[in-house]
């Protein structure tokens, strides 16, 4: 579905800054950006938004020369630029401050700016001159650096400002920001905001991605949305909402959410009330003391399904760990059926009945260089009967092995089978199968099918299902949102590390929903 | 005091190996990439100072060929690392048992000789004494009387230093080895900068192999680096990769590979003596190790 719901060359005042035609770009069978065509007028800024994996920075890597496309073309100015490598771009003024910081540790602030283009006389680097330009730019940008520390050792805001500096020292005209806001604490953000301003009334063009739509708004005067590696519509921020960006980002509303789902055909008792997992005013704080998961409460009843909606990077990974145990919340109470486990590891936590579900099973869920057995045995090898005195019994690994092979009906050569043979849809369900047959009382899963077939799907859903019936709490962490409607009882919004709403299986409003989602609305938590 | 003298009278001419190598490894860790294969390009340094020597009877142009050999040796070593992605530990092993290997196997079949080549007649680099400092009482033959690549290798200390942290290629080099990825978007070729480090390592150590050869010895032996190539690596280590302090750990190894000779012959098994200056670098390496992860707050436990 692509709406154009305002017609951007009609509003286009200047000549084209850059104009992207038909770019397309896959990684093996991903596709990541698929004929996407981009305008950007001179001296105006230019949001592109979408939700993690719409292929918003591979296409700004592709503007930067980071990557080449597969077909399609770039042009500046009107001229058609092959871009091969970041040198190319910069030769044609365009800079880029990516999502990770690119400033080099180890060197001062100072080299830092004029890398790549270093004042010098015979050779000698000329710390003076370079001294000198700094100080005009720190001056223009209303801010002071201590120029001869260490990089490392400024706060991410003066290192981002920094990396400003940086394209202006080079003279870009094109200035590309990719998820500027998301290390910045709001004070920040608004110097931020005021530093683009000004560049803008420079004459200089500004893109700026993000997904924070209320951000969007405030900054861009030309938002354009992508979904799935295309673009689904630009318009004038003037003449649209959150809302309506906020459903152009998300999509249409999945299927209408049926009381007798799939969930009704497997037999279930109905949620008891003891909790099977809870957590109490939970809080995490990344580096530079910004809160990362911010006064979490959340119980999962056993038999439950708890469902926690949220665009990837708002406090998911930090929920996984100090539910699973790899790190702890500060302050903030986790009990697993009744037991405080805050202070407890992660084999603790497993042995009282937790299983994980985990994004990438190839990171946290199979050992990808070893046998298939490996895999399957690893909550259970140091128990009878798969190991005796730390002895394994080859004999019973290779018979467990081969019950999970069976019981979850993976395509396999055998226990022995290198674990890279298996399919990706096969290996999920090995790794489902695994957590599922050791848990009891709680399963932690983290987009359980991503990257999985349609029959894969099925499976992992029928499974979930089946577990809520016999009684186990599930917290379902999905960027889905129509496996959260599918298979959820109960859901939550994260944003920003802060449970902002919540619903009921029935009453869900998909408007209100997404507005939560990319912080149109604030809910009542953060009010 | 005797013996304490005669030791510091050997420790600048015996530190020049590990000094020239330790600079080296300490531009090439500089620009990203630990060199374990100082070794192999000191033994082919000291090989070819030799050969040179012995077929022109000019030292100095066996110490050019030393440090030809040495890039020769390097620049393929490196390009398997930055352009096909190879580890560097195992290319710097794979290295330096292929050049030993190499010529364990050359030595026989092209000279005729078996482990060590001595040619009759070999020109030794000179020892050059420095005007008035020589006279000195004590410090003077500390100093002076030491040959002219001696000299060099502490005229590069501050050239290093200066190269760089005051000059565009040293920023550039630093760059390209402290973050590949970010270098090369600020438009660095970082690859480049990686080789130019790696052949710069490579001249050097093979300099050091020369002096070792033709400035201490005066002949070339299959096992004479014994273990300088890492020595030098502990030593840059020791010192951070920055300059003056590499040097300062390069000197003092260099001290105890002297007292070690010195101290033969004097009543302790000549095989227990000949380990000092290695145990010297493991207690030392063993004291950064602590001091530094005191400073980082505690030592982590397992």
């Amino acid at each position: 579905m692509t709406a154009d719901i305002a017609i951007t060359s009609r509003s286009v005042p200047a000549a084209a800054h850059l104009r992207l035609e038909g770019i397309t770009k896959r990684f093996g069978s991903v596709v990541a950006n698929e004929g996407v065509d981009l305008k950007v007028a001179a001296g105006t800024i230019h949001a592109v938004v979408g939700e993690n994996g719409a292929g918003k920075t591979t296409l700004m890597r592709i503007v930067y020369g980071l990557e080449r496309p597969d077909a399609g073309s770039v042009e500046v100015n009107g001229a058609r630029v092959e871009m091969r490598s970041p040198q190319v771009a910069i030769a044609h003024g365009i800079g880029m401050v990516q999502q990770h910081v690119q400033l080099i540790s180890g060197l001062t602030a100072l080299e830092n700016l004029v890398l790549g283009r270093e004042p010098s006389r015979l050779g000698a680097f000329n710390a003076a001159a370079a001294r000198r330009q700094a100080g005009e730019l720190a001056d223009r940008l209303h801010t002071r650096i201590d120029w001869y520390a260490p990089v490392e050792r400024l706060s991410v805001g003066h290192r981002q400002r920094l990396e400003i500096m940086r394209l202006l020292y080079r003279d870009a005209g094109l200035l590309i920001f990719d998820e500027p806001t998301t290390v910045l604490t709001p004070g920040e953000v608004d110097d931020l905001f005021a530093v683009l301003r000004s560049l803008a009334a420079d004459g200089r063009t500004i893109l700026f991605i993000s997904h924070k739509l209320r951000e969007v708004l405030a900054i861009a005067e030309r938002v354009t949305v992508m979904r799935r590696g295309r673009v689904v519509a630009t318009v004038e921020s003037r003449g649209t909402d959150a809302g309506q960006l906020a459903r152009l980002m998300i999509g249409e509303a999945p299927e209408p959410v049926r009381a007798t789902g799939e969930g009704a055909t497997v037999a279930r008792r109905p949620p008891r009330d003891e909790a099977a997992l809870a957590l109490e005013g939970c809080a995490v704080d990344g580096p530079g003391g910004r809160r990362l998961l911010d006064g979490i409460d959340l119980a999962v009843r056993a038999g439950e399904i708890v469902g926690v909606a949220g665009i990837e990077g708002n406090g998911q990974r930090e929920l996984i760990d100090i539910v699973l145990g790899m790190r702890r919340p500060r302050p903030g109470r986790v009990t697993l059926g009744g037991r405080d486990v805050t202070h407890s590891g992660v084999r603790a936590r497993r042995r009282l009945g937790i299983s994980y579900i985990p994004e990438d099973r190839n990171v946290e869920g199979a050992d990808l260089a070893g046998s298939i057995s490996t895999t399957a045995i690893c909550l259970r090898y140091d128990r009878p009967p798969l190991s005796r005195a730390g002895i394994l019994s080859l004999g019973s690994v290779r018979a467990f092995t081969r019950g999970l092979i069976e019981r979850f009906g993976i395509v396999a050569a055998g226990p022995d089978a290198p674990m890279r043979s298996l399919s990706g849809g096969n290996a999920q369900r090995l790794v489902v199968g695994r957590e599922i047959d050791a848990s009891s009382r709680c399963v932690l899963a983290a987009h359980p099918t991503r990257g999985v077939d349609v029959k894969g799907i099925a499976f992992i859903h029928e499974q979930l299902l089946r577990l809520r019936g016999e009684g186990t709490g599930i917290l379902l962490i999905s960027e889905e949102l129509a496996e959260l409607f599918r298979l959820a009882d109960r859901i939550v919004v994260l944003y920003e590390g802060q449970i902002v709403g919540e619903f009921a299986r029935d009453a869900v409003d998909i408007d209100h929903l997404s507005r939560l989602m990319t912080g149109v609305e604030t809910g009542g938590a953060a009010a | 005091m005797e013996v304490l003298h005669n030791t510091l009278v050997a420790t600048a001419l015996v530190s020049t190996p590990l000094l020239l190598a330790a600079m080296g490894g300490l531009i090439n860790r500089q620009g990203g990439i630990v060199n374990i294969g100082l070794e192999a390009n000191m033994l082919a340094g000291a090989l070819a100072a030799v050969l040179v020597t012995w077929q022109t009877g000019n030292p100095f142009l066996g110490v050019l060929a030393a440090a030809l050999a040495g890039t020769v040796i390097a620049l393929p070593f490196s390009l398997v690392i930055t352009r096909l992605g190879a580890n560097e530990i195992i290319a710097g092993l794979g290295l330096n048992v292929l050049v030993a290997g190499l010529i364990g196997y050359l030595l026989p079949v092209a000279l005729g000789v078996y482990g060590t080549f001595r040619p009759a007649g070999l020109q030794r680099l000179p020892r050059i004494d420095i005007p008035f400092v020589h006279d000195i009482p004590w410090i003077g033959p500390i100093l002076s009387g030491k040959d002219p690549v001696t000299y060099l290798a502490w005229l590069l200390v501050p050239l290093i230093a200066a190269f760089l942290y005051r000059t565009t290629p040293g920023l550039r080099l630093r760059a390209a080895g402290s973050d590949l990825e970010a270098a090369r978007a600020a438009g660095i070729s970082a690859h480049r900068w990686r080789d130019l480090s790696t052949v710069l390592a490579g001249a050097l150590a093979g300099i050091g192999g020369a002096q070792l050869s033709i400035g201490i010895v005066g002949l070339f032996g299959v096992g004479m680096i014994a273990g300088r190539g890492f020595i030098a690596l502990a030593a840059f280590y020791f010192g951070a990769a920055r300059p003056w302090p590499t040097a300062a750990a390069a000197l003092l190894f260099g001290f105890f590979d002297a007292a070690q000779v010195r101290l033969q012959g004097q009543g302790i098994p000549v095989q227990l003596v000949q380990l000092l200056p290695y145990l010297v670098v493991v207690v030392t390496l063993t004291v950064v190790a602590i001091t530094r992860a005191r400073r980082e707050g505690g030592v982590a436990v397992a």
